[in-house]
């Protein structure tokens, strides 16, 4: 026997070194019980509250999971003595619960107490079940806790301290029955909760459950409880021995595989592509079950994700085509719909020419819809006129990255950030915007000794446990970071040989910054010389570094700018291409990465191949056989303009509320109104819609197949879960019929054919294809012909001709002012429950329980001023529009800077009545953050906009992990070890039964 | 030159338009599972005429009640013995060998045959017409299969 190897049964095995014994067999396939190590994200050997995975260690009993596997180590997983340990730790289990699987809606074959106790083949209670004295607490709106059910294994207490931590819920080991408690013990909705669903999602048994799952999993889980109780009363009674129990219980999960079907999907809100598996029932759906093996989110949600999906079965899905016909809209056929929009679309094209339609595309929507679209309107229309989202929000981020490493993508992916020894967020609120990306940097912030800085106006939760929170002076983000690059320079603590081998234009570079010293900084940011200096230090003592920005950065009339001054802080320090390092535009939507990418932009083809290279125009003529315009076409914000001006004259917009999320949407709304012909396709009756021609009906990610690319430029495939809801269809179809119907011959089945031919012209997605991204694979891009894909890029070289990154001088724009009336400054953006301006996140009862409507967040200073309480009915007036809104006083905000949230679909209180049309010099996205306000005082008094049970007025508990410790010190608690040793099993078998 | 607008005419589908097409939509599946939906009516009629379709009927339309009255009377210890005989007696017959139980039925069926056979004949065997059948092969084969058995079953007795 090598030495280097542990013997396992008899047999010995190579092991990884650092791992424990119970991965160790993992991997070798032995089965070893551990119900608290079945969800590897939370880690194997963290918890140690289950003892199932007991086993010998050169002849002592040992946890599997806490003991590390060693060279020469003797493992046994079988004697006698072992199953005597694992049959006592199960034993201690089922104390605490009842194994009346058959009639339990966790019974789907994936329960860990069952799967437990099966293997064990566990005959009968050792103990007898003892109910715990506390009710079940069924208060929050989406799950439950039954406190009788549960094995205190704290998995939920672990994934809430130190995986999403939240840091809501703990166990009590110190009263005479512990069990998990909410904060300083308060009913869960009461409690500072977030609903990410974590603890739900790793309970290994019933004891927290989904409400939808409750009463509909199972074929007799619905039956009433004066029933239920003394059947389960009788199966105890007349209890043969759990096998027959199992066994029927078995019978009855594999009887559900008809009745539940399970589909893999990507989530359909923010950028950090979550993907998991839907449950459903019918059209019902059951649960979202994450699992460790998705690439991005492991076991990991928020609460959109896990519980946001009630807009797919609304009743105000829009179901059938409208056509407006005076003064209102009347139902229409699809072929009347298509016949009248290709009917009118070549009269005006005939009329007016090919640039006077427009076309916006989704960033909500698959690559596939995306491509299919530039598509049409090059080919069929021949206008490069399309746009995306990504104009209200990261391309200026997009150009910062493209001027100096090459790509407008994430540098790596969440791996990266996690990994970080630092992490730099500018303008950006992860914890609320990209919640589970925000975990990763929390969990590492906690437990792993990641630094973490956070720039921002507003104190949010990332800002709160930062190791410096510093908030300038709004619009000032380029200042300090060229002066601290300036200072890193002159401090000579700049990465020379990285400089040297791989970037340009580093002595131009030196000579633009020259203005940009330390107390020009303090005079235009606001933040002194010496906390400029300390976080130099800070970053100049890191060897990784993560850069995070959003809109706080990108939605400035200097928003590419400052983004290029990141990138050029990232290339003086040398953070790029090397893990853990990179720059990171934290991206809005689910699919505003691949909008961009599959080429729904008036300069870019699909890949970012520019429209007016020859060469490329040639490749796509080709293969599209037909011309293509050469002139890029107007982005959003110049459709607009240009509609105002009577350029054009027709719009298709699909699955976009471009009347609530534009800027300045007054100006917006007398724009469409000018519009000759407009169509706009969506899930819902949008306030776009109201100015509609023509509404098609279209189909959400749960009614259709496709990919999203996630803000790492990770492409993940979805699965159709439902058949579209009335006549509604999928965005593909509705684009290959009007094209059709306008003399085009196209013919995709399915839309992995329009990913095949996408991957066969841009070079970026070579090797991409729907085989290659089965079950939870996935490609991060560029993707080579072989499939080999970039998960961190710039590691040889960066994407320009000499492979070499380009330092990119910049200048300070100051910011947009509308005068001296206008006193405070808006802030605005997103919170945590709801997305966008709602219109798939009211639908859910649970989410607007929670938040009902949005607010105005006012430093206590101003309302104090002002004489306004949490409640009051303010009206904002900026010199474009006004809006009104309830304050909440909180000190989340200071002095006269408020914040107030995008997410309404009352026009009344929408953000962007206020918002101007000025915009990034470079991109034209809208300079959202910069607006000054009067505000007026409506009601003083008034009911708050924030009910109490909101999780901003929770009272979170902070500790470290579920504290089994406080478990081991309970006067009653023998160890396992010691249990078998007084029960004498110390020589030979046991002559036990099972 | 289109305002914003609210107002959605929906195709006033009348109850009866809304009839129509579910009719047809049944009809349609109707005509396609024809075979299998004639078998079924004549099941379903011979189920009325012996009148178990009222029974089946009396039953769902109670079923809370009668769930309720089910249970209270099989949640009571004389229904628990039961229960827990019917498995005892069921796992007793999972563990018997069929090819062993054959033959000792068998013989049991035989001596039944012979035992009655001598009924009625009403013999009466004295002390040494025992100890003589004894050494009867047949019965002394008897005998001693059921001594084994007693053996086995003291031990069974004792391992639990």
């Amino acid at each position: 026997m090598a030495d280097d190897k542990i013997t396992i049964n008899g047999d010995s095995y190579s092991f990884n070194e650092g791992e424990t014994i119970l991965e160790t067999v993992r991997n070798l396939e032995v089965y070893v019980p551990g119900i608290c190590s079945t969800q590897p994200d939370l880690g194997i050997g963290v918890i140690q509250t289950c003892d199932t995975c007991y086993v010998e260690v050169n002849g002592e009993m040992k946890r599997a999971c806490a003991t590390k596997s060693a060279p020469g180590m003797q493992v046994n997983t079988q004697s006698g003595k072992v199953k005597e340990a694992q049959h006592e730790a199960m034993s201690r289990i089922l104390e605490n619960h009842e194994l009346y699987c058959t009639v339990c809606d966790n019974n789907n074959g994936n329960c860990e107490v069952h799967n437990a106790a099966e293997y064990l083949e566990i005959e009968h209670q050792e103990y007898d079940f003892r109910p715990k004295p506390y009710p079940q607490d069924n208060s929050h709106p989406f799950y439950r806790y039954e406190p009788d059910q549960c094995i205190l294994c704290g998995m939920c207490v672990e994934a809430c301290q130190d995986l999403q931590v939240s840091e809501v819920l703990s166990i009590d080991w110190e009263r005479e029955i512990p069990r998990v408690i909410w904060d300083n013990d308060v009913p869960i909705d009461e409690s500072s909760c977030v609903s990410c669903g974590h603890c739900v999602s790793v309970c290994p048994c019933n004891a927290l459950m989904e409400k939808s799952m409750l009463g509909e999993a199972g074929y007799m889980t619905a039956i009433p409880n004066d029933v239920l109780e003394p059947m389960i009363n009788l199966t105890k009674e007349v209890e043969p021995g759990y096998r027959e129990i199992l066994t029927i219980s078995n019978i009855e999960a594999t009887m559900r595989e008809d009745r539940i079907k399970r589909t893999k999907t990507v989530c359909t809100y923010c950028g950090v592509g979550c993907s998991f598996e839907v449950w459903t029932k019918g059209r019902h759906i059951l649960k979202i079950q994450p699992d460790e093996k998705a690439p991005v989110n492991g076991i990991s949600t928020c609460v959109k994700g896990k519980f946001g999906w009630d807009y797919v079965n609304s009743e105000e899905r829009l179901t059938t085509p409208l056509i407006r016909k005076g003064e209102k809209f009347v139902e229409a056929t699809w072929e009347e719909a298509l016949t009248l929009m290709a009917e009118k679309m070549k009269d005006l094209q005939k009329t007016y020419g090919n640039d006077s339609i427009g076309f916006i595309a989704s960033s909500k929507c698959s690559n596939e819809e995306n491509y299919l679209f530039q598509k049409l309107a090059r080919t069929v229309f021949g206008t490069n006129n399309i746009d995306n989202c990504s104009r209200y929000c990261q391309t200026p981020a997009s150009t910062g990255l493209m001027r100096t490493v090459g790509i407008g993508g994430d540098a790596g992916t969440i791996k990266d950030i996690e990994s970080s020894e630092l992490v730099l967020v500018v303008g950006a609120n992860p914890a609320e915007s990209h919640p589970v990306l925000a975990t990763r940097i929390k969990r590492a912030h906690k437990l792993f000794d990641q630094k973490l800085l956070v720039f921002d106006l507003r104190e949010n939760e990332l800002a709160h446990r930062a190791d410096m929170f510093i908030s300038p002076k709004p619009g000032t983000d380029l200042v300090w970071l060229n002066a601290i690059t300036k200072y890193i320079i002159d401090k000579d603590w700049h990465d020379k040989d990285f400089i040297e081998k791989r970037v340009n234009h580093f002595p131009e570079f030196v000579e633009s910054l020259s203005q940009y010293t330390l107390e020009y900084a303090e005079e235009k940011t606001g933040l002194s010389k010496e906390l400029l200096i300390k976080v130099a230090n800070i970053i100049h003592e890191a060897k990784s570094m993560c850069a995070l920005w959003a809109m706080g950065v990108t939605q400035h009339i200097g928003g590419t700018d400052t983004s290029t001054a990141i990138s050029n802080l990232l290339l003086v320090t040398g953070n790029y291409g090397k893990p853990g390092t990179g720059g990171y535009p934290l991206r809005g939507h689910n699919n505003v990465q691949g909008a961009s990418d599959f080429g729904t932009m008036p300069n870019y083809l699909p890949g970012y191949e520019s429209i007016e290279d020859d060469a490329i125009r040639a490749k796509y003529e080709k293969a599209w056989g037909t011309k293509l315009p050469k002139e890029p076409g107007y982005n959003n914000h110049e459709v607009v303009e240009a509609i105002q001006d009577g350029k054009v004259k027709a719009m298709y917009l699909f699955g976009e509320e471009m009347g609530l999320v534009d800027s300045n949407i007054n100006y917006v709304h007398t724009a469409f109104e000018k519009l000759d012909f407009f169509v706009v396709q969506d899930v819902f009756f949008s306030k776009t819609a109201q100015f509609a021609d023509l509404v098609l009906p279209a189909a959400p990610s749960l009614e259709k197949d496709g990919t999203f690319t996630n803000t790492e430029r990770r492409i993940q495939r979805f699965h159709k879960v439902f058949e579209p809801l009335g006549q509604a269809k999928a965005d593909w179809e509705i684009f290959q019929d009007l094209a059709n119907k306008m003399g085009a011959d196209w013919n995709y089945q399915h839309p992995g054919e329009i990913m095949e031919e996408a991957a066969s012209l841009a070079p970026v997605f070579a090797g991409v294809s729907y085989e290659r991204l089965e079950g939870w694979k996935s490609q991060v891009w560029p993707v080579q012909h072989d499939g080999t894909d970039t998960p961190l890029l710039y590691e040889e070289e960066f994407a320009f001709e000499d492979g070499k990154a380009n330092l990119f001088p910049v200048k300070w724009s100051p910011p947009y002012h509308p005068g001296e009336e206008y006193d405070l400054h808006l802030n605005n953006g997103r919170i945590l429950e709801h997305f966008h301006e709602g219109n798939m996140t009211y639908q859910s009862e649970g989410i607007t329980h929670k938040v009902p409507e949005p607010w105005l967040e006012v430093s206590p200073q101003l309302a104090e001023k002002r004489g306004i309480k949490t409640g009051s009915l303010v009206r904002l007036k900026s010199p474009y529009g006004e809006a009104e809104v309830r304050v909440w006083v909180t000190d989340q905000v200071k002095g006269n800077e408020l914040y107030f949230p995008m997410h309404t679909m009352v026009e009344q209180s929408a953000v962007n009545r206020l918002t101007s049309s000025y915009h990034d010099t470079v991109t034209h996205t809208p300079n959202y953050k910069e607006m000054h306000v009067k505000m007026e005082v409506i009601e003083f008094r008034g009911p708050s906009p924030i009910p109490d049970h909101n999780h901003r007025f929770g009272n979170p508990q902070p500790q470290a992990g579920v504290e089994v410790e406080r478990k081991w010190s309970r006067p009653e608690f023998t160890t396992i070890a010691e249990f078998i040793k007084r029960k004498g099993f110390d020589h030979g078998e046991s002559d036990q039964a099972n | 030159m289109a305002k914003a607008i609210k107002q959605i005419d929906r195709k006033i589908r009348t109850p009866e338009d809304r009839r129509t097409e579910e009719l047809n939509d049944i009809l349609s599946s109707l005509a396609e599972q024809k075979e299998s939906l004639l078998q079924l009516l004549e099941i379903i009629e011979e189920l009325r005429k012996s009148g178990v379709l009222d029974m089946i009927q009396g039953v769902l339309a109670t079923r809370h009640k009668l769930g309720l009255l089910a249970m209270e009377e099989l949640d009571k210890p004389t229904v628990h013995d039961l229960v827990k005989s019917g498995i005892g007696a069921f796992n007793f017959l999972t563990k018997i060998d069929p090819a062993q139980l054959d033959r000792i039925l068998n013989g049991m069926s035989e001596g039944l045959k012979h035992s009655s056979e001598q009924l009625d004949k009403d013999e009466k065997i004295g002390v040494w017409g025992m100890m003589k059948s004894v050494k009867d092969p047949a019965v002394n084969r008897s005998l001693s299969t059921f001594i084994h058995f007693l053996e086995g079953m003291g031990s069974g007795l004792k391992a639990k």
